[in-house]
Formats: structure tokens, sequence, C-alpha cells
């Protein structure tokens, strides 16, 4: 994807978020509505011209040589599995705990990203899940996802 | 003298044991995430400021004043063994701090940045000790319509100056200000896009924008780059002629002219620590007796470009603590962990919260004589290990953190999942050149701004020509529209070239 349609893109995008956003705020009493519709209205002039710009390849021509270069992602593949797997993360947090998920993460992440040094990733992992429980669950009682092991033990007995 | 008396009635808290050792801890944390390519000072306040929610302002404060310095100067040991700038300001370290390594001279490079971020840490503490609690006084003169307006400069200062295109610094800043004004509206409680969702109703938390903004994308980042070995050795010798002492004459011109550069630099808005660090450099190099010397290798170099870096620290921090309109992107998180912790930036946080203040601006000035004592020889052998800690396992971990810090916050996943779509936002954002600290400052300004407006629309009964009335807010707006129309003439000229 070339930066010019990348920029129109997000143009466009935000340009229809604004036209969301308006019929979203459209039932407020006037009061309420001025100061959110004039925002909406100037992000929707700006991403207007911003989308003209981009359209007539003004953007490219001011950044020149970068926009050539410009590529949205080092690699997309990777990127996106990054999302999905911090989704994932996210998704099974409340059912696994938060230090499983953290370990499996920790580990996935590095492992897919071209890190095959087992014992120093595991270390790591270890070492770091030790750390968040003993600052923040220990010492500062903040409160994580329970494990799913200790609620199956806690239940059990 | 009442000012000078405040001041030092806030010392003895500072120097109270848990104190001094949060400012250790933030200015090592600092120093580790300044030396890690890909992190940056605001990274690590965004990461850790959900994590202070318990503490009490003053222990948060200190670890925050101890990461922004520690972080500034941590910037320059990639900067001068690798030639790659740990943060954005410590490009211009790289000119003279790498030609010093690869001539062997590392270790002598490295104790110069570490001394220069120190002195020019210190400087801007005493600057920002010395030129906040006057300007108060002018804050008194400001009446609802000053404050829009100021508001305003604020965010326009900061949108057109801080990105490469003023197009896009202004839909960031929109984007903040409209985030701020999810929930309920305070005058007549009507919920504005909150689609249905209760936990909307009393807005975004701003920690939950900020740690996505800020802490996913560039963790996102480092996974994108495939694992390889860094194989390049790190060799850092020492020599008898390094010592302070010994050098001290010869630098000290060159740390007093960085250091006023910096300080004024910072104490203007969107300016930043790189502009601070390229102008110092400039100057040092135009009135040196032999400037072919630079650029080759001269300690002259790094010194002029970490005084005057980190003497934008605490600089930026004068109009965000007077005004609350932040002179940089750091300085406009630190703003968010302020309100976080309940203190509102203004005269109001002068006098009811005078040892916090005053303590916050005592622990920017202790943590940077611990650069001192921490950023020796035996930190800068640590901070080379650290550099190697491979980014694939370090990102994930950054990810795990942020979870922590914004789950305690409600103990459910909404806010996490918003985090989350932040963090898309914000990587995209990012790719595209929007600048993301707009944002930020609009929903830390957004509230200030429209409660003005409204205040002022109801003073005068709906008359728009009340917002320009008084001669301050006639010169604030003007000062915008100037702020606006000067890119414009720029990019005309420029096409016209």
């Amino acid at each position: 994807m070339s930066f010019r349609i990348a920029e129109c893109s997000a143009a466009a995008g935000m340009i229809l978020l604004v036209i969301i956003g308006w019929f979203q705020i459209s039932d407020l009493p006037t009061d309420a509505r001025m100061f959110p519709a004039a925002l909406l209205l100037i992000i929707g002039i700006l991403s207007t011209a911003l989308l003209v710009r981009g359209i007539i390849g003004k953007a490219a021509h001011f950044l020149n040589d970068e926009a050539k270069q410009w590529r949205f992602a080092i690699s997309g593949k990777r990127m996106f599995i990054g999302f999905a797997m911090l989704a994932l993360y996210f998704l099974t947090l409340p059912y696994l705990g938060f230090f499983t998920t953290s370990f499996i993460l920790i580990i996935g992440i590095a492992k897919g990203a071209g890190y095959h040094k087992p014992i120093p990733l595991i270390c790591s992992a270890l070492g770091f899940c030790i750390f968040v429980y003993a600052i923040f669950v220990a010492l500062f009682e903040r409160p994580l996802p329970e494990e799913f092991f200790v609620t199956l033990l806690s239940t059990s007995f | 003298m009442e000012t000078l008396q405040a001041i030092f009635h806030a010392l003895p808290a500072v120097l109270a044991w848990h104190n001094v050792l949060a400012m250790v801890v933030g200015t090592l944390a600092g120093m580790v995430v300044g030396s890690l390519p890909g992190l940056t000072a605001t990274m690590a306040i965004a990461v850790l400021i959900p994590l202070t929610f318990s503490m009490s302002p003053l222990v948060a404060l200190g670890i925050m004043a101890g990461i922004y310095n520690g972080a500034m100067y941590g910037g320059a040991v990639p900067a001068i063994l690798l030639n790659v700038p740990g943060t954005p300001p410590s490009i211009v370290t790289t000119f003279d701090g790498y030609p010093l390594a690869k001539q062997g001279r590392a270790a002598l490079a490295l104790k110069v940045a570490c001394w220069s971020s120190a002195i020019g840490g210190a400087l801007s503490a005493i600057s920002l000790m010395a030129l906040a609690p006057p300007l108060v006084l002018v804050t008194l003169l400001f009446g609802p319509s000053e404050y829009f307006w100021l508001g305003i400069l604020g965010m326009s200062s900061i949108a057109i100056l801080l990105g490469k295109d003023p197009i896009k610094g202004l839909i960031a800043a929109a984007i903040g200000l409209l985030l701020g004004t999810v929930g309920s509206d305070v005058v007549t409680g009507q919920q504005r896009f909150t689609f249905g969702r209760l936990e909307l109703i009393d807005g975004i938390n701003l920690l939950v924008i900020l740690t996505g903004l800020y802490a996913i994308p560039p963790a996102i980042r480092m996974i994108e780059k495939r694992y390889s070995e860094n194989t390049e050795r790190i060799e850092i010798k020492g020599h008898p002629d390094d010592g302070f002492f010994k050098n001290f004459k010869y630098l000290l011109p060159t740390w007093l002219r960085s250091s006023l550069i910096g300080i004024g630099v910072g104490i203007l808005p969107a300016t930043g620590g790189s502009m601070a660090a390229f102008l110092a450099y400039n100057e040092v190099r135009r009135t040196a007796k032999n400037p072919e010397l630079f650029g080759k290798g001269d300690i002259r170099g790094v010194a002029a470009a970490e005084t005057g870096n980190n003497s934008d620290n605490s600089a930026a921090m004068i109009p965000a603590l007077v005004l609350g309109v932040p002179g940089s992107g750091v300085s406009a998180v630190i703003l968010a962990g302020l309100l976080v912790h309940g203190l509102q930036p203004g005269p109001q946080l002068f006098r009811d919260t005078p040892d916090i203040v005053y303590g916050f601006m005592w622990q920017m000035l202790f943590t940077s004589f611990m650069l001192f004592a921490l950023g020796g020889n035996i930190a800068t052998r640590l901070f080379s290990q650290v550099m190697r800690l491979p980014q694939v396992i370090l990102a994930p971990m950054i990810m795990c953190l942020t979870l922590v810090g914004i789950y305690a916050l409600s103990n459910d996943m909404f806010n996490v999942w918003i985090m989350f779509g932040m963090g898309i936002v914000g990587y995209i954002l990012n790719r595209l050149d929007f600048p993301l600290a707009p944002i930020v400052l609009g929903l830390v300004l957004g509230n200030m701004i429209e409660q003005n407006l409204r205040l002022t629309m109801l003073i005068h009964q709906g008359d728009l020509t009340a917002l320009i009335a008084s001669p301050l807010s006639k010169v604030l707006f003007g000062l915008c529209l100037i702020l606006c129309v000067v890119p414009i003439f720029r990019r005309l000229r420029r096409a016209k070239s």
C-alpha cells in the first residue's frame, strides 16, 4: 500500500466516522451538542482537505523520497499476528488467568518472531511473572484475573 | 519570600526514604528504557501512570521525574555505542559520540553524556523553581474567555508545530477533544457518544487512551522486526584523564551556553528536546575556535547535545504546571499523570498543594543529580548489556504490563478492550505521520476549553464576541491566528521556490 492510498483511506474513514458521530449527537439539546458538533465539523473539513490533497498527490509531493520508501508495516504478516495474539491474549485472559496467558504470550510472540533459545526464553517469561507477582500482586495488591488452575483447585477441594 | 519558604517546606517530604527510593527506581528504570531503542520516556511514563494509581502523589511523581531525566540520559548510551539514538533527541549525540567510541574513547563519551545530562537537568530544575511561582501570578488576570483561548493556543501550538503536517496535527487535536466529550455532559447531564454503554457514562479514562496510544504501537513495531543476533561487541575502557574535574574547565562554557538554550527552548510550546539539542550543538560549534573538529569526535559536541536535551526537561514543565499547557509531548503525559492523582495544574495547584508541586520540582533536581551517581561506569556496562535484551521478548512484556495497570482501574475487561482499540488507532495514526501528543493534550485540555467556552456564552447570553472582548483574549486570539497562518505562508513559499 502506498502512502497516498493509506492517507486517502484514513481520511475517508474519518469522514465516515464524522457522519456516524453527527447522527449520534443529532438528538442532543443545542447546548450539549455545540462543542462536539464543532469538533466533528473541524475533523470533517480537515479530513476532506486531506483526502483532496491525497487524490491530487500533493502530500506525496511534499514528502518526496520519504513517501516513495514508505511502508505501512515492516512486516504486514507479523504486525497482523502481533495484534491477533494480543486480541487472543485479552480474550482468554479472564478464563485462564493473568500469569498463565502472559507466560504463553511472551513465549508465543518471541518464538513467532524467530527467537529459538528455549532456556533464556522460559527464564525470561518466568522471571517476568515472578516480578509482576512480587511487585504488583504481593506489594501493591493490584487485582488481576485469577488463574484457572487456582479456581479449579479451590472448587475441587 | 513566601515562595522560598514554600519551596523549602516541601523538602523534608521529598527526602523521606520511600520518596528517595521512588526517585532511584525511576531514574534507573528511565535509564534502562532510554537505552533501549524504540522505547521512549513518554511510553515508559504512559505504562507507569496506571501502576502508580494507589501510590501517594509524591511517590508517583518521584518515579515519573526519575524516568523523565533517566530516559533522556539513557538515550545517549546506544547513540554513543551503536550509533542508534535511544530517544529522538539523542540523534545529535551520535554526531560526536559514535566517532569517539570508534576511536576507543567510548568511556569518556559516556561520562561526558552523564555529566552533561546531570548538569543540564539540574539547571533546568532550578529554572523551574525560579520561574514557575512568579508566572502563577499572571494567571490571576485570566477569566473564562482567556482560559478558553489559552487552551486553544496550547492545543494549536502542539498540533501545528509538533508534527510534519499541520492538518494532521489539527485533526489529532480535534480527535483528542472529541474523545474527551464521551460520557455525560456536565451541564445538561445528556449522554454523548456512549452508545448505550453504562461503562462510558463517566467518559473514557485518560489512562486507557494514553496507554493504548503510547504503549501498544511501539510494542507491535518491535515484534515486526525479526529477531537477529547482535554480533557487535561493545568495548568500554576507562582512561586516567577521563575524570570530571580534569574536563570541568574545558566543558563549563559548553554546559552553560547549552543549558540556557535548552531552558529557553523548553519554555516555548511544542519544541522539545530534539530542537534544544540541535540548537545547542549548532551554537557551540558556531562559537568554537576549531569547529572543524565537530562531527569527528569532539567531547564538546556530546556535551552540547546532552546538556541541551536535558535542560529542556524541567523547563517544559513550566507552562504545564502554571497554565496547564504543556511544552512537549512528555510533559503532556506527566500533566495527565498529575490529573490522575487529582492535581489540577494552575494557580490552585500552587495554592492548595504546594508541598506536592514544589516537591516535584525538588524531585526533578534530585533525579538530575542522581544521574551522576547512577550513570557511572558500572551502570553504563550494565546498560550496554540491557541493550542486548531481545526486543521480541521485551515487547510482549510491555503488553502484559499495560494490562496490569488498565485492568485494575475497574476490575473488568471493558477498559482493556478500549485500550486495545486505541492501540490499533495509535498504530495507524503513527504510521501515517499523525502526531499523538495533540490527542493526549486534547483529552487533558478538552474539559477546560469546553467549560470556559460555555461559561463565557452563559455569562454573555450567547454573544460570541465576548470571547474576544478583553485585551488579553485579543492577544491570545491573535497568537492563535498567527500560529495557524504562518505554516500556510511557509508552505506557499516552499511551493513557489
